[in-house]
């Protein structure tokens, strides 16, 4: 029978890939490795070392043989905190020498000594303490930000460690370094306990920086910073119109100052504070306008409403109100007619108003953006309104109004005055 | 002159079939300039699928094994696409990167397709005519637009592969040898590879038309031992013999024909095999995406244009010759084939379509249809060249026309045929279908940097360019470009092909956009590149914030407080020899197939003869059926006498088909025709240019307005406008800017303008325009009285009245608090000290209920911040059952302020939906209705025994100025008894209000909140300026006595109802509310 040459060759790489599994099946095993004993081998064995060691230390210890025989080999296993290691020492008589260097008794905690030969075994547990504390202790602070007012709290915690990054033994004192906002300082001791050592920190009534720093033994560190923020103010505040220097805007504008905002404590509102001003006008409509405390305080423009009276504010801070504040919007006087037209084009259903001209002080026209209110009443069934600003003293509007009002009345209110004209749409 | 001269002489040009090689060579030579050459200048970008596969490719390129792309969607398997072209692309990365390795294997396909066009047309047409296919092929409109509009390559290649296999079917067919099978089986095999649709129909259009006419040849063809030369009547004693004959005839060929369905059956599902496990574990449960090759190619005109006619050009006009000349020969299987194909082709202008491919239709884009129409159409299109060029066509025309103004034909339809071609590959640069081209560089290093990756990104109005910065990096997105693998509910619940660009898909795009914003927590979602100020106030809203504009023009945007993503990802692995099949089998197909085909063109030349299959041979002694054909013959036996009786042709179509050409006409008749033909031409195009230029009524001139206002096209809309009345340009333009807004500047897009004509006389006209506009948020309506004044035959616009003038002294001063959070004080690229880590900010939540409005389940609530610094809200909650089991996810996304200043509060209201079809498979049932409210399933607002609400902040350092001013606040009852709140909106700051919103409040008769309802302002606020609003009051809601489980930043705790609410306007009677407090906030004007 004539072979081709393929299949000679892929017969020929079958047997080469099952071979070399094969071996490597028998490697894995370890296949041959047979771990024989050597003659004389002993029967017992101890370990002697220190029942304790510093973390960071070297350690020797002696395995120690029943009987005398030269270059026996001992496995020995360290087995520590994280990592186990293994190595082979040799009898030299009685007993083997074992040395674990520095690296191997970092971390704190039970190390296990195990050696053993062919026939005998023998361990010995060793206790790795960690060294004292060193710097930097670093207290951390939760939360940073507190309320000043003396019913919210924060915790200080230390890690102190030694110098192989162990924590201190459990019951190491740490004493704790406060100054608080007010400028008086207190110190504090506590123990390590469960792997760290914490401090209570209530908060008192005076707004500041609390600092705190904690000493272990002869190591220190940084300190760490709780805020003691205010609160909110408490109802009834008082708000202001200012007057001093006298400040006039060209639209009657009046500034209404929110000073000095404290809360309960009497502690100054930090900066970036909503302030939040709520005026009730004299023809029933409210305004919020809004400003943020800068300084400790704020001004707010208020300009005149569509109608003169008495306008009533109230500052609102984090849902605290303040104590009202009337401010005053003289009437424009009798003199004051605004001019007002009022054109139907019943066809589309428009009426178009026209404004102005409009006189204010001296006789002139008001300043531009001047706004006019313009209100459509039908009788008692129908109004719209709309605002427009006046320019060179006049403006218009188009107001769409339905069919079959009948008798309608367009007014119009501004800072300089009123007025008013009627229509009728069939 | 001699007879044989002059038959030469008629002969048209290039019928010599030696002309067949040198005009493939010619075809490829200018496919390889033309379409290499572009794609080497970049053509593909900026093309809609070509950054999809390089996609794909770079997964294969960094993991040709592993099945799991994690990188969009939140991870889907690959084995949803065939895989060859994209692992060609990923082979040749290697060498030459991602965009080269396109270039590259897009070329070689077009070189393989031109290569399958001429054997193709082979197989129909003469030599020559088949090198005059491959050449057409190389200009053909429909293969330009596939490659440099759409960027295809899988239906390329496929196709490529196909028209390259076919004639080995053929061979193999009437020939039974080994080397034609394997070459005819690999092909398919790498078509599969490339594209299972090219396969699975391909095999309809294109391998069925070669077998129909193999089998119809092999009717003809007598068998031995027949008596071929006797023609025999079919008459009632030789009917079963004549078809006994046929079987006979035809039975070798149609046992290899089942051998090799077989074999490309078995192909089909072993290459993609991966594909077909996952098609039936995972099937494709989604909304159909909208396809415009669905639509009517009439009313839907761009769709027609660039589904019908950019692929077709004048070649549609080929269409009837090609059909009778197929009809009439040998090629009547292919001229059915086409006739097919362009009726399918025509996409849904017909219900055709629909009718013939059943639940196919939806997932299938039906240009596809069309594309391969224009390469059946081929083989026909090189003999109407051939004859109109110098044929019988030129002949008709010189003797019906005149010589010139066939000329004039010829180098009109040269023109056209040419031009078509220029204008298909050229198409993105007039109609640019895409946005501008991005560098994604810029995005690609910022993700990369300070370990952004570890969180979800989305980008926006990229267009398919996201699939190339995918490409690029390894951070993940939930986004993706291809919708198949789409796996989360609110994507596969919604006709949305891509967040990206949700915009183009109305309501139901910005829904599942909105989703996705306003909880990006659930997705890991923190990084939003936007390339479209569309959606900023979608994101600004939803809390995103700016951090910054890269260098490439995207604008970061950033959500605050979410956390990075696991480092390990789920992923769903299929098995390992499912993955080891995936990464071997389709290459090996693609690399078998073209060593089969270059073997097959070698042996070709030597003239060498493959192996037989001893089964399917000739060898009638080996044939294992000799029996049957043995009694076959034995059957079909026809005595003589039957010759007898006469033989009528039964083949009447033929005659109907003959050509009956005309007698030649006269000199005069000839001018008078050409004259006619001029006269009709012209008359067409006046005809177009008018119908495209007739002058506007004044319905289309408003329509006309805002198409110009929306597309920004302030030109065109100042020339609308009533010369006698308007303002300079210069003022209209400002006027415009200043206005800006929801509306006024680029956040909105038209939707539909209707238009109501209140009066009208002989030169004005009052019309109302009910303009509705599609902005991120919602549908925004808005109704506008317009004037329109007759001017000569146009309608113009009047002017709108401008802005009013600002209120107040010309400069004052605003002081304001700027914040600035340090990070990291220390410069170090390790861990952030806890000393740099600030708390979360204290919050007080004022007030949270539960509610239930129009079946809306929503818990309204308020938060304080009581901090000292500004805060970033995130809230958020859970529908519970009695087990404390989460139902339903929603968030307080859009109806809250997310930043607050300190001593600042907020209303929210958390909005509990349904996902639409996530508790049904019926997906005629889950239509989308824009702007609708998705109930929750019956069973679970059974289930809802508690809600768990969770509100938490993380300091901010931006800039909280004032909250716009509110006056004039008051609430009215209209005519119908609705509650009308109006005001005036202001701006106290320094900066300009781009879209301002009133956030209202109700409370009840015992101060506690009601209902939350945000109202957005269509026009923007200039700095110290004034706006009017007006919003409606909803009714009261129902209370749901539902407990809340409250956590602010993470802590269980109680509300805290001794901080009193804002004090609101006294609501009327019969308003539903006892007080209304609004507060308003605003998207300041874009940097």
């Amino acid at each position: 029978m004539r072979i081709r040459r393929p299949s000679l060759l892929a017969m020929g790489a079958l047997v080469g890939v099952g071979l070399g599994l094969l071996i490597v099946a028998l490697v894995v095993r370890g296949y041959g490795s047979t771990s024989a004993c050597a003659p004389g081998s002993v029967g017992s064995l101890r370990i002697e070392a220190p029942a304790q060691v510093v973390a960071g230390q070297p350690l020797d210890a002696t395995v120690v043989l029943s009987t005398e025989v030269d270059d026996v080999p001992v496995a020995v296993t360290v087995i520590g905190p994280f990592r186990p290691w293994s190595v082979e020492v040799r009898t030299v008589g009685l007993t083997a020498q074992i040395h674990l260097d520095a690296a191997m008794t970092r971390e704190a905690g039970a190390l296990l000594l195990d050696a053993r030969t062919c026939r005998a075994a023998g361990s010995r547990s060793i206790m790795v303490v960690p060294g004292d504390a060193v710097a930097p202790v670093v207290p951390l602070v939760g939360p940073k930000r507190i309320v000043a007012d003396g019913v919210e709290h924060a915790v200080v915690v230390v890690i102190p460690r030694d110098n192989q990054g162990n924590v201190v033994a459990a019951g190491t004192s740490v004493q704790w370094r406060l100054r608080l906002a007010d400028g008086t300082t207190t110190t504090a001791t506590t123990v390590v306990g469960g792997l760290l050592a914490w401090l209570g920190i209530g908060s008192h009534t005076t707004a500041g920086r609390t600092t705190v720093a904690a000493v272990v033994g002869t190591a220190d560190g940084p300190t760490a910073d709780l805020f003691e923020i205010p609160g909110r103010p408490q109802d009834g505040y008082a708000i202001t119109l200012v007057t001093e220097p006298t400040i006039t805007a060209s639209d009657g504008a009046k500034a209404v100052q929110v000073a000095e905002l404290r809360d309960a404590f009497g502690n100054l509102l930090v900066d970036g504070t909503e302030v939040t001003l709520e005026v009730a006008d004299p023809d029933g409509s409210v305004r919020t306008l809004g400003g943020v405390l800068n300084a400790g305080a704020v001004q707010i423009w208020v300009r005149p409403p569509a109608q003169a009276g008495i306008s009533v504010a109230h500052a609102v801070v984090a849902g605290s109100r303040s104590a009202p504040l009337s401010i005053v919007w003289p009437s424009p006087g009798a003199g004051r007619l605004v001019p007002v037209t009022a054109t139907l084009d019943a066809s589309i259903g428009v009426v178009t108003i026209g404004v102005g001209p409009v006189r204010a002080d001296l006789g002139a026209y008001p300043p531009d953006g001047t706004p006019a209110w313009v209100v459509a009443t039908c009788g008692t069934s129908w109004s719209t309104q709309t605002t427009i600003g006046l320019y060179a003293g006049v403006g218009q509007t188009r107001l769409a109004v339905p069919a079959g009002m009948g008798s309608c009345v367009a007014t119009v209110a501004t800072a300089a005055g009123s007025g008013a004209a009627s229509f009728n749409v069939p | 002159m001699t007879t044989s001269r002059a038959a030469e002489l008629r002969r048209p040009p290039l019928s010599d079939r030696a002309w067949g090689p040198r005009l493939l060579g010619i075809a490829l030579l200018l496919a390889l300039l033309f379409h290499g050459t572009l794609l080497s200048l970049g053509s593909f970008r900026g093309t809609f699928d070509a950054d999809v596969h390089i996609f794909f490719a770079d997964h294969y390129a960094r993991a040709w094994f592993d099945n799991w792309e994690p990188r969009w969607y939140t991870g889907f398997t690959v084995t949803s696409y065939p895989p060859g072209s994209h692992m060609m692309i990923a082979l040749a990365s290697y060498l030459i990167g991602l965009s080269w390795g396109f270039v590259l294997v897009q070329t070689l396909a077009i070189l393989l397709l031109v290569v399958g066009v001429y054997r193709f047309s082979r197989l129909w047409v003469d030599p020559a005519a088949a090198g005059i296919a491959a050449v057409l092929c190389a200009l053909n409109p429909a293969l330009g637009e596939a490659v440099h509009t759409f960027g295809q390559l899988p239906t390329v290649i496929s196709l490529a592969f196909l028209l390259n296999a076919l004639p080995f079917l053929r061979m193999w067919l009437l020939t039974g040898r080994l080397l034609p099978f394997l070459a005819m089986l690999s092909g398919f095999a790498a078509t599969t590879a490339c594209h299972h649709v090219t396969t699975l129909f391909g095999s309809v259009f294109f391998a069925g038309p070669v077998i129909v006419a193999t089998l119809v040849a092999a009717f003809r063809h007598p068998s031995p031992g027949e008596n071929a030369s006797l023609r025999v009547a079919a008459i009632r004693s030789t009917l079963l013999p004549l078809i006994l004959r046929r079987v006979r005839r035809t039975t070798p060929m149609l046992i290899r024909l089942m051998v090799a369905l077989a074999g490309i059956g078995a192909s089909l599902i072993l290459v993609d095999l991966a594909y077909w496990l996952w098609s039936s574990s995972d099937p494709i449960t989604q909304i159909p995406i909208p396809h415009a090759s669905r639509d009517s190619y009439i009313t839907n005109l761009n769709a027609g244009l660039l589904f019908f006619v950019v692929p077709w050009g004048p070649w549609i006009l080929t269409l009837p010759y090609a059909v009778w000349k197929g009809l009439s020969g040998k090629g009547w299987p292919l001229a059915l084939s086409l006739m097919l194909l362009t009726l399918l082709g025509t996409g849904g202008t017909t219900p055709l379509p629909k009718m013939l491919l059943f639940g196919a239709y939806q997932i299938l884009t039906l240009d596809r249809f069309a594309f391969w129409a224009t390469f059946a159409i081929l083989p026909f299109s090189a003999l109407f060249v051939r004859s109109f060029a110098g044929g019988m066509l030129a002949r008709v025309m010189d003797a019906q026309l005149g010589r010139p103004a066939r000329r004039a034909i010829q180098f009109g339809f040269l023109a056209a045929a040419l031009g078509s071609t220029v204008f298909a590959v050229t198409l993105t640069v007039f109609r640019p279908i895409e946005p501008a081209a991005v560098d994604p560089k810029p995005v690609v290093e910022f993700l990369a940097k300070d370990e952004h990756w570890r969180y979800r990104y989305l980008t926006l109005g990229l267009g398919d360019q996201m699939a190339w910065l995918s490409a690029q990096t390894t951070a993940t997105t939930v986004d993706g470009n291809y919708h198949s693998a789409r796996r989360l509910p609110e994507l596969t619940s919604t006709p949305v092909e891509r967040l990206d660009g949700a915009k183009y898909t109305g309501v139901p795009g910005l829904g599942s956009l909105q989703r996705f914003l306003g909880m990006p927590e659930r997705y890991r979602l923190k990084f939003v590149f936007s390339n479209d100020r569309f959606y900023d106030p979608l994101l600004y809203f939803s809390g995103w914030r700016q951090i910054g504009r890269l260098e490439n023009g995207l604008v970061i945007w950033q959500h605050d407080d979410i956390p990075p993503l696991p480092t390990v990802l789920p992923t769903k692995e299929i098995p390992f020899w499912e993955r080891l099949l995936w990464g071997i089998l389709p290459p090996a197909a693609i690399f078998g197939a073209l060593a089969m085909f270059l073997l097959s063109a070698i042996a070709m030349l030597r003239r060498a003869r493959g192996p037989r299959f001893r089964l399917l041979d000739g060898d009638r002694a080996a044939r294992p059926w000799s029996r049957i054909d043995r009694f076959l013959e034995r059957h079909s036996r026809i005595p003589v006498s039957a010759g007898r009786v006469p033989v009528r042709d039964w083949h009447v179509w033929t005659s109907w088909l003959r050509p009956r050409l005309p007698r030649p006409a006269a000199p005069r008749i000839q001018r008078a025709r050409a004259g006619l033909l001029l006269g009709l031409s012209l008359g067409i195009a006046l005809g177009g240019f008018r119908f495209l230029h007739q002058p506007p009524t004044p319905d289309g001139t408003i329509r006309a307005y805002y198409v110009a206002l929306d597309n920004h096209d302030f030109t065109a809309a100042y020339a609308m406008l009533n010369p006698a009345t308007r303002p300079s340009p210069e003022q209209f333009n400002l006027e415009i800017s200043v206005r800006g807004g929801l509306l006024g500047d680029a956040y909105a897009k038209l939707d539909k303008v209707d238009v109501a004509i209140r009066t009208r006389t002989a030169d004005k006209v009052e019309a109302t325009a009910t303009v509705t506009w599609t902005t991120s948020l919602s549908s925004y309506v808005s109704t506008d009285p317009m004037e329109l004044t007759q001017r000569g035959d146009a309608w113009v616009v009047e002017p709108a009245a401008g802005p009013a003038p600002l209120q107040g002294d010309e400069i004052v001063s605003i002081p304001s608090i700027i914040w600035n959070q340090r990070g990291r004080r220390s410069i170090t690229d390790s861990v952030t000290p806890y000393a740099d880590v600030l708390d979360r900010p204290h919050l007080a939540v004022l007030d949270a209920r539960a509610v239930m409005l129009n079946g809306q389940i929503a818990v309204v609530g308020e938060v304080l911040n009581v901090s000292s610094t500004p805060a970033y809200l995130t809230i958020g909650g859970t529908l519970l059952d009695i087990h404390g089991t989460g139902l339903v996810d929603g968030a307080a996304a859009t109806v809250m302020d997310h930043t607050l200043a300190p001593g600042e509060s907020t209303p929210f209201r958390i909005d509990f939906e349904g996902i639409p079809g996530a508790a049904t498979r019926d997906l005629s049932a889950v239509a989308f209705v824009p702007g609708a409210y998705t109930p929750l399933d019956a069973d679970i607002l059974s289930q809802i025994d508690a809600i768990n609400v969770g509100v938490r902040a993380v300091v901010t350092d931006l800039a909280v100025d004032p909250a716009p001013s509110l006056s004039g606040l008051r609430l009215t009852r209209d005519a119908t008894g609705a509650c009308l709140l109006s005001a005036q909106v202001g701006s106290p700051a320094a900066d300009a209000y781009s879209v301002p919103r009133l956030l209202v409040t109700t409370y009840d008769a015992s101060g506690r909140i009601q209902w939350v309802a945000s109202r957005l302002l269509p026009y923007g606020i200039r700095a110290g300026g004034l706006a009017d609003a007006t919003a409606a009051i909803d009714p009261a809601p129902q209370t749901l006595s539902l407990p809340i489980n409250l956590a602010v930043n993470g802590v269980p705790e109680r509300q805290n109802a001794n901080i009193p609410h804002p004090a609101g306007v006294a609501a009327p009677a019969g308003c539903g509310a006892s007080t209304v407090a609004v507060r308003a906030d605003a998207f300041p004007s874009a940097p």
